[in-house]
């Protein structure tokens, strides 16, 4: 299958393609069965992850146990515990959620204090208490950060029963099927059924780069089982939601990450970033008629700023060999070396090529007291972390005055970069 | 006891913070924002109930913690996930699990009673044949719910990286369901 078909089928299913990208995609599958039967099985398995997401309850009661554990480790104050507790014993008393409080030796006199808000709060409430004893393995905090398994500490003497917090209503982070979309296209002529899926439609909002951020601000007891489950047909009911790649939906009540990231739709994210990269050009295309040492002469440092993903500009200061003789006063002068500042814009589109390789291609433009500098250069990247590897060919365009005249030379090399970015 | 429901996250981590009577509502409304894409993310790349179910507690400790110390955070579930992910590799590791070759995959029918859950079956076994970074980034999109700005914060790759593990995961599970999807 041919991958770029792939990848249109994985974003029309995220909602990221545009309309060109799904009338081409809508285009092949009317050409090709193959097509067809991969949208159909991509579209079965969006479906499939989406149910078993909406499927997974979070386990009970771990709430509860997240806020006792972090109360002993002092990751919450116990001020809002108690808090919590007195606010929380009649939901706890009516939905029955009952679970342990309790301290380490080191946190008895807190614990104390805890006992008696506490027990005013279960008074006020009417509520009855609950004394149990807990073998729960508290954490401190140096084991809580520790990535290590966590050894039993001693069984905690003193218990406080009452009702802890209930576990909050789950917001639902399904992900939804997502075909409830603005407009409906299909290509004319469109005659087969490609499968049914089934939508959950909830009130979540799709990102521009197909994943799914959480638009519930709410939190609901209903909100699990008021999803509606309906099963629609590709061709009759199959919304097409299309974003042109500038547009981003935005919403006041996502309050993930989504508030702080910018569209990531297409191959550009906004979000900037620095890098410095040392290029060299070990080869050339001219012949040196001399040093042994100068092709590692061609060499440079580089200072870029990230607009996005794909675009960077910044400076660049340079150092090269060319076998350039010019006239000074009359005396021929061997002008073989040049160091020389120039501005830099490098473009690395977002395309998906094997081995995690990207393109690049690049442009210096600068000079010095000699001459005026150009120098473009093509190749491919890869990252490894915050660094990366380049390897392209760059065409470097040597502008002189010679003696009067302006001369020009001109070499090709290959160019190789290392850059690390922040 | 203040509703924090419209408040973003960073306001609700000023409020942990503060150590006052609102730090648990706060957490409350965090975790009621975070807890079950983590906890599906976890469940999906340590297999069982009990171990997704304590590393999404340790998740939110360690979490807590940090946010106490007075880490300033930037992204919420990104921070999280990195820390959870931190966990399941280090459950893996310990737990020395041995990944499938895709190949390897059996391709009988598993026992349900359904064609679903059938299919749930090849899905998972399908996913766990996947090479662990393409399986660690699609997990990360459709069960953490992450963007792939996120992933690429968690895992430090870049976004061209992230976007191709991605493609390619979801291709690869494509092929080895396919047939699954035809004989239906």
């Amino acid at each position: 299958m041919n991958s770029h078909i792939s990848e249109l089928i994985d974003r029309h299913l995220d909602q990221s393609a545009t309309l060109e990208e799904s009338a081409e995609l809508f285009a092949a599958m009317e050409a090709d069965p193959a097509v067809r039967q991969e949208f159909q099985a991509a579209s079965a398995i969006h479906d499939l992850i989406a149910s078993d997401v909406a499927a997974t309850p979070l386990p009970a009661g771990l709430y509860s146990s997240i806020v006792e554990a972090a109360t002993i480790a002092g990751a919450l104050p116990t001020a809002a515990v108690s808090t919590a507790v007195t606010a929380g014993v009649a939901a706890s008393t009516s939905s029955g959620v009952a679970s342990a409080v309790s301290a380490t030796a080191s946190g008895v006199g807190a614990a104390i204090g805890t006992t008696g808000s506490v027990i005013m709060g279960v008074i006020a409430t009417a509520a009855v208490a609950v004394v149990s004893v807990v073998t729960y393995t508290s954490m401190n905090e140096e084991s809580a950060l520790s990535t290590t398994p966590v050894a039993p500490s001693a069984p905690i003497p003193i218990i406080i029963h009452d009702a802890a917090p209930p576990d909050p209503p789950e917001i639902d982070n399904n992900v939804t099927s997502s075909f409830g979309g603005d407009k409906a296209v299909f290509p004319a002529g469109t005659k087969q059924t490609i499968g049914n899926r089934s939508t959950v439609r909830s009130t979540r909002i799709t990102d521009n780069d197909g994943t799914f951020a959480d638009a519930s601000s709410s939190v609901d007891d209903e909100t699990e089982s008021s999803l509606e489950i309906q099963q629609v047909s590709l061709r009759s009911s199959h919304n097409v939601l299309h974003r042109s790649p500038s547009h981003e939906t935005e919403s006041s009540a996502v309050t993930s990450l989504n508030d702080e990231l910018p569209s990531m739709f297409g191959a550009a994210s906004d979000k900037s970033s620095f890098e410095v990269r040392l290029s060299g050009s070990p080869l050339v295309s001219y012949d040196y008629n001399a040093e042994p040492t100068d092709q590692w002469q061609n060499a440079g440092l580089s200072a870029l700023y990230h607009l996005n993903e794909d675009h960077a500009v910044g400076i660049a200061v340079r150092h090269d060999v060319f076998p350039v003789v010019v006239l000074r006063n009359g005396i021929e002068t061997d002008e073989r070396t040049m160091t020389w500042f120039a501005a830099q814009y490098r473009f690395a589109p977002s395309i998906n090529l094997p081995l995690d390789v990207q393109p690049f291609a690049q442009i210096m433009v600068g000079g010095s007291s000699k001459g005026a500098m150009i120098v473009p250069a093509v190749g491919l990247q890869r990252s490894f972390g915050i660094a990366s590897v380049g390897v392209g060919v760059d065409v470097s365009n040597l502008v002189y005055q010679n003696a009067g005249t302006v001369g020009t030379a001109t070499r090709t090399g290959l160019y190789l970069d290392l850059g690390i970015r922040w | 006891m203040k509703e924090f429901s419209q408040h973003p996250d960073r306001d609700l981590l000023s409020v942990i913070r503060s150590s006052d009577g609102d730090a648990e509502t706060a957490f409350r409304e965090l975790y009621g924002r975070h807890a079950r894409r983590l906890y599906l993310y976890c469940l999906r790349v340590v297999g069982t109930e009990a171990t997704a179910r304590d590393i999404v507690q340790d998740t939110f400790m360690k979490f807590l913690l940090k946010v106490r110390e007075g880490l300033d955070v930037d992204s919420v579930p990104a921070f999280l996930m990195t820390i959870a992910r931190n966990l399941c590799l280090n459950h893996k590791r310990d737990s020395r699990t041995v990944y499938m070759e895709p190949e390897l995959v059996p391709d009988q029918a598993v026992e349900h009673s359904t064609d679903r859950d059938e299919l749930k079956a090849h899905l998972a076994k399908a996913m766990e044949s996947l090479p662990p970074q393409y399986r660690d980034a699609l997990a990360m999109q459709v069960y953490g719910g992450l963007s792939y700005a996120a992933i690429c914060e968690v895992t430090g790759e870049s976004l061209p990286v992230i976007r191709h593990r991605i493609s390619r995961a979801k291709q690869r599970l494509r092929a080895a369901l396919l047939p699954l999807f035809a004989q239906s």
